[in-house]
């Protein structure tokens, strides 16, 4: 498979060895964040005219699912404001690298602890998400809630940092950071080292232990081992930490991480079905004619929304998984399969991480486009006080791209489950020979096109 | 200056400064100069519906408003003002500035069907004025008359049809006094006079829907053409976005 390093071009690899572009981008991000929280607390709760969120749930979510992750995998993580505060009181710098660690006042309250081995795995991303997505009816739509959920981000990465090494939050506790690593195995991008052999024989691991250039990886990640993008933050740190010019910004195929048998693991799996059901029923809630089912989800507290969050986890928890199961082993048992069952629920459940994407693309494309208008407006007047900063306070909705959204969506999904089709024949071929793994890969497949079907029913009518 | 230190100042001006200008720019919001407007903020009656739903002011003095919906569409109105109503899209700021020439405590409310309990959403306006002045009218004729709007007001009997004065007078009944009254008329909705008809002995050999065209009858002589034009124009004004206005003057 064919590469392409880009920081072959001179000026790309000189912008991210330098610290400065990115810091710039993340102070700025940080600033926006700011705004955005105030924004919600301070300014109207009517949310279409709220800079909180029109911008976060509309024009940073576009940004996101439509550009960010699609193309650059864990780029917006590179990016992204949140660790930025904690790290600054961690390392007590906040542009050059702090090797000593914070000075006076702050040392005492920095622990620099190890994150717990019984955690190091995105369970408790995966339990985020999934919190977040019980109340995601109020968050996406209260201005107050999305504040108070942004700021409560904050101060678990502040808190994080201050108690354990490197960027833990990021790691193991951001639910956006979760999903963002599993569909960056779809991206076209990847960081990786040029040679091994030069990283095996390096004794001093500067990429993982930090140097006067840069930061030992933030993300606990040694990129000598690197196979997939989806633990790695795309920080740079290692760019500017090795001494020996061995880190590679690589294009790819899109999906390359998908063909590695190595790594796969059950809490992964299980992202890509909490993804693929939330979709699923955002879809339903959000888009659907069912109003019943929007006054559960959004009667928080009450006994309707306790029965809406039930039926969401048994979904997502029980019944996706579930036929998922059933269909892994209809292919093991036609395909006259060995490998251990949950093995291949594990492996095959990979299959679903392009399907996932395709959804929450379709899913986006139906509420940015038809709700991006929104933006104008709220970059005149971003509290909703009468401000008419920029002269477009007064702009009305206009949907955009209306007459194409269901092709588009259409399409979207179509190629998901072309996608995850050939991923699950591909992971079939690993251990079964010609013939065996379209048997095998078969029932993945039907499973697959019954919710592209769902998909379809939902989101394009 | 070395880059660490910029840093550290870049990011604590925009920690400090984004918040710091957005109160700065809040608390020298337009209009300021020119005596800072009240902020009336709309909600739903069920979420509390004006707020403030009390102001004051004195007569000839003028009272700047900022109208703000905070949840669906409304609209602001003023009661013996003949100033049109104003509708407020949600999150969207209108202004306006009233001028009241006599005192008196003035009703506002909202025109716009923004609820089940949009008929509650109500506020008042006291305008102070030096004593020996005209005063405004008084209060609402309900709040007068002891009358609890709030109450249901269910009819023993549904018309299945339109009630009609006319037919009412072909009935050939005399209507007794008691009925002819300004007072009974403000005090008795359709439904009570239907029923306080239904008691009288001239109705007895009558049936429901020939009772209901008394009470239409009742109505109507307690009118006169002139009344019916202004009734008309009020409640085109002011209660046709809800409840529908035909050419068959339904309403």
């Amino acid at each position: 498979m064919s590469r392409y390093d880009l920081l072959q071009l001179p000026l790309l690899k000189l912008g991210l060895r330098s610290r400065w572009p990115q810091f710039l981008v993340r102070a700025i991000a940080l600033g926006g964040f700011i705004f955005a929280i105030l924004a919600g607390l301070l300014g109207t709760p009517v949310g279409s005219r709220n800079f909180g969120i029109v911008f976060v749930w509309i024009a940073w979510w576009a940004l996101l699912m439509l550009v960010a992750v699609p193309l650059f995998g864990r780029g917006w993580c590179s990016i992204c404001p949140i660790p930025m505060p904690g790290e600054w009181l961690q390392q007590g710098n906040v542009l050059k690298p702090g090797l000593g660690g914070p000075a006076g006042f702050f040392r005492r309250f920095v622990l620099g602890r190890r994150w717990p081995n019984a955690w190091r795995n995105i369970w408790l991303q995966n339990g985020a998400f999934t919190l977040v997505a019980l109340f995601s009816t109020v968050v996406l739509t209260q201005p107050r809630t999305t504040a108070i959920v942004l700021a409560g981000f904050l101060v678990v990465a502040i808190g994080t940092s201050l108690v354990f090494e490197r960027r833990a939050f990021c790691r193991y506790l951001c639910p956006v950071g979760g999903f963002i690593g599993l569909y960056s195995q779809l991206a076209p991008t990847e960081l990786r080292v040029k040679d091994t052999t030069v990283c095996a024989a390096h004794t001093v691991k500067t990429c993982y232990t930090g140097s006067a250039e840069g930061y030992g990886c933030p993300w606990q990640v040694f990129p000598g081992g690197l196979v997939k993008n989806t633990y790695c933050g795309t920080c740079m740190e290692c760019l500017r930490t090795c001494p020996h010019d061995n880190i590679a910004l690589n294009l790819r195929s899109f999906g390359a991480d998908l063909t590695i048998p190595g790594g796969r693991k059950l809490d992964e799996a299980y992202k890509a079905f909490i993804m693929l059901g939330s979709a699923i029923v955002y879809a339903a809630v959000l888009l659907g004619p069912w109003a019943f089912l929007k006054s559960a989800a959004y009667g928080v507290g009450s006994w309707p929304w306790l029965a809406y969050a039930l039926a969401f986890l048994a979904f997502v928890f029980g019944l996706l998984p579930g036929f998922f199961f059933l269909a892994v082993a209809l292919g093991r048992r036609i395909s006259k399969g060995r490998q251990p069952l949950q093995k291949q629920f594990v492996a095959y459940s990979y299959a679903l991480v392009p399907l996932g994407l395709a959804a929450w693309i379709a899913f986006s494309l139906s509420f940015v486009l038809t709700n991006f208008s929104y933006l104008w407006p709220a970059l005149s007047d971003p509290f909703g006080w009468g401000w008419d900063l920029v002269g477009t306070a007064g702009v009305g909705w206009t949907p955009y791209l209306t007459g194409t959204i269901p092709a588009l969506q259409a399409l979207v999904l179509l190629g998901g489950l072309g996608w995850a089709a050939l991923t699950a024949r591909r992971i079939a071929g690993e251990t079964l020979p010609q013939g065996g793994e379209i048997r095998q890969a078969l029932p993945v497949a039907a499973y697959c096109l019954l919710v592209t079907t769902a998909l379809m029913v939902l989101l394009v009518g | 200056m070395n880059a660490e230190r910029t840093a550290r100042l870049f990011v604590l001006g925009l920690l400090i400064g984004i918040p710091l200008s957005i109160l700065l720019a809040r608390w020298i919001a337009p209009g300021a100069a020119a005596g800072r407007p009240v902020e009336i903020h709309a909600r739903m009656p069920e979420a509390g519906g004006w707020s403030p739903a009390d102001l004051s002011i004195s007569v000839g003095v003028p009272l700047h408003l900022r109208l703000v919906s905070d949840d669906v569409v409304h609209s602001f109105a003023v009661g013996q003002s003949d100033q049109p109503a104003i509708d407020i899209y949600p999150g969207e700021v209108v202004e306006t500035t009233l001028i009241f020439d006599r005192p008196g405590k003035y009703v506002y409310y909202c025109t716009r069907w923004c609820g089940p309990n949009h008929w509650r959403m109500r506020g008042t306006i006291e305008v102070l004025g030096e004593t020996g002045e005209p005063q405004a009218e008084g209060p609402p004729l309900f709040s007068t008359l002891g009358i609890d709007i709030d109450v249901p007001h269910p009819a023993d009997v549904v018309p299945t049809r339109r009630p009609s004065a006319r037919r009412g007078a072909d009935l050939g009944i005399h209507i007794p006094e008691k009925y002819l009254s300004l007072d009974y008329l403000r005090r008795t909705s359709p439904a009570g006079a239907w029923q306080d008809l239904r008691a009288e002995p001239f109705s007895q050999d009558l049936n429901d829907e020939q009772v209901w065209d008394l009470v239409a009858l009742v109505w109507k002589l307690n009118t006169n053409p002139q009344a019916i034009q202004t009734g008309q124009q009020l409640f085109a004004q002011n209660c046709a976005a809800c409840h529908r206005y035909l050419s068959g003057r339904s309403g």
